[in-house]
């Protein structure tokens, strides 16, 4: 379970979304967590899903991969659903006691949840196709106007390409603990609520206590190749805009736009 | 044969571009009261085996016996396996989480069950004792704040604590030094003798091997490439080095001579062994 997590990974493969400069891509990403929220209906949202689709198909990474990402936060989104369905005033379609279920507000729920699953996916993408180093690089970039203001555009980019680089790393380590603390009789899956908050404690406080001996770890290694960021630093391979990050911005930019203009396109009357 | 594994198989991420077999048709035996040592490269397959005699991961087909009972039976009582089977991890002081060593050591029996206070006072101070440490000494104290070697034997108390039949032991002495590996080696061996239980131990230290086990295999890839006792293994040094492993010292230096002087024998595990046969050449 704990390996589905696709959440941060690399997916090595050879393709045109890899081959793109990482700027170009968190840019898009960014527009598109934007996009997300400024579609207000659900035709947008299928402009938003053919263009994934494509981007998907075009990545080499395989779907089932990405959907077995998607297996974890889907406790989420199931809770987003109900919540939504339950919450919302209007037409009421059915009722049982203090429980009703609106139209509008099962419409909601689909369209919450719809927004959910093309957010997860679409900025997976982002990791599923960027090598952290990259990731890291092109944010330092993107950053580095801000420099001249004073922001450390370097140590923000280095925190989050740690982050990403230990999502894996610190699975890994969970899922070790868990088995261990399994071969002891622990039992994660019966019981209450309570009982079961309980019981992740033999599973929380290790997992603590090894990532702090990891951050140290990192930290002495970093100190003694002399790691000091900032300004002198230079790198071995220079990102550069090639032409097809103009293409694949301009196609981008046209999914964007046909999806932003649903907006204006009033079919579902009671929207 | 106690324990007996018949075919098992394992595939990781099936179906996907970086699936790999991690075991592929494995079966052995292993005899009641009796140690067997597994040694193999970091992904022969090694920690899966281990993972499965504990019930932690089912086999994609296979079977596993242990007595009378099939533990890869879908409905076989979890539990029941935990009670048999006693397994450390590698780097066993990384699961350590209670405030005392005494709570940490009975976390296992409480899981099995074992509630009255009296009895979890006395297993606690018997897993402790055979670990070598004092358990009045140490009882109170933190786990976090004991020397290395000690947070390992506690770490190995609190499977002990559980009374298994079998105890597995995933590299036990990694990341020791030279003392604390040869202390631990002799607290296992006495363990199993004591007990009488059956040990498995994983080890890449061929000596820590030569030293205990009455059976080993070699696992290659997923593999059994060789099996037998120790001296039937580390005869075919050629086969163990095409593996990418090695023979115990002093069976390595026994090789060398018999290279340079013909008779020699090189079914030699340890020094008393070696000086003995080093003597009859010599008197010869």
């Amino acid at each position: 379970m704990i390996r589905d997590i696709t959440l941060g990974q690399y997916f090595p493969a050879e393709s045109k979304v890899h081959e793109l400069d990482a700027r170009t891509k968190i840019i898009i990403t960014f527009l598109y967590i934007i996009e997300t929220f400024v579609v207000n209906n659900f035709l947008g949202f299928l402009v938003l899903a053919i263009g994934l689709a494509i981007v998907i198909g075009i990545s080499h990474v395989p779907p089932k991969f990405i959907f077995r990402g998607l297996k974890v936060i889907i406790v989420i989104i199931i809770f987003t659903f109900v919540l939504n369905m339950f919450m919302m005033d209007g037409r009421v379609l059915w009722h049982w006691k203090f429980l009703t279920i609106t139209y509008e507000g099962l419409y909601r729920a689909f369209f919450v949840a719809l927004r959910l699953i093309l957010l997860i996916i679409g900025t997976s993408m982002l990791t599923l196709s960027t090598k952290p180093i990259e990731l890291t690089d092109g944010f330092e970039k993107l950053l580095s106007p801000l420099s001249k203001v004073g922001v450390p555009s370097g140590e923000i980019a280095l925190m989050m390409s740690i982050a990403l680089r230990f999502i894996p790393t610190l699975m890994e380590e969970t899922d070790k603990i868990i088995k261990a603390q399994q071969a002891r009789g622990a039992d994660f899956e019966s019981g209450n609520i309570i009982k079961r908050a309980k019981s992740l404690i033999p599973i929380l406080i290790p997992l603590f206590i090894s990532s702090f001996r990891i951050a140290q770890d990192l930290a002495l290694a970093m100190e003694a190749r002399c790691y000091h960021g900032g300004k002198s630093r230079t790198r071995m391979n220079q990102i550069a805009f090639k032409k097809v990050d103009l293409i694949a911005a301009i196609i981008v930019l046209i999914f964007f736009t046909l999806a932003t203009m649903t907006r204006f396109i009033d079919i579902w009357h009671f929207a | 044969m106690y324990i007996q594994v018949k075919n098992l198989n394992y595939t990781y991420s099936k179906d996907f571009p970086n699936q790999t077999k991690a075991l592929d048709d494995v079966s052995f035996g292993i005899e009641k009261n009796s140690i067997l040592g597994v040694a193999g490269h970091t992904g022969s397959g090694k920690s899966t085996l281990l993972q499965m005699l504990n019930g932690l991961l089912r086999p994609d087909d296979g079977e596993i016996f242990i007595g009378e009972d099939c533990i890869t039976e879908k409905d076989f009582p979890l539990v029941n396996i935990r009670k048999k089977v006693g397994l450390v991890f590698q780097y066993p002081e990384y699961q350590l989480f209670e405030e005392t060593v005494r709570k940490d050591v009975i976390y296992g029996p409480k899981n099995l069950g074992i509630e009255d206070e009296k009895e979890l006072e006395e297993i606690a101070r018997d897993a402790i004792s055979k670990v070598g440490l004092d358990y009045e000494m140490i009882k109170d104290r933190s786990p976090f704040e004991l020397s290395g070697g000690q947070k390992r034997r506690v770490a190995i108390a609190g499977v002990i604590a559980m009374k298994p039949e079998v105890l597995i032991l995933d590299e036990p002495t990694a990341g020791l030094d030279p003392e604390s590996r040869h202390e631990l080696i002799n607290m296992i061996q006495n363990i199993q003798k004591n007990e009488n239980i059956i040990l498995i131990f994983v080890s890449h230290n061929m000596n820590d091997i030569a030293k205990l086990a009455d059976k080993m295999i070699v696992l290659d890839r997923g593999k059994i490439a060789m099996e037998g006792t120790p001296r039937e293994v580390f005869e075919k040094k050629d086969e163990l080095n095409s593996i990418g492993l090695g023979v115990p010292k002093v069976t390595e230096i026994m090789h060398r001579i018999s290279e340079e002087i013909e008779g020699v024998k090189t079914d030699v595990l340890t020094l008393d062994e070696a000086l003995e046969e080093i003597a009859r050449v010599l008197n010869d």
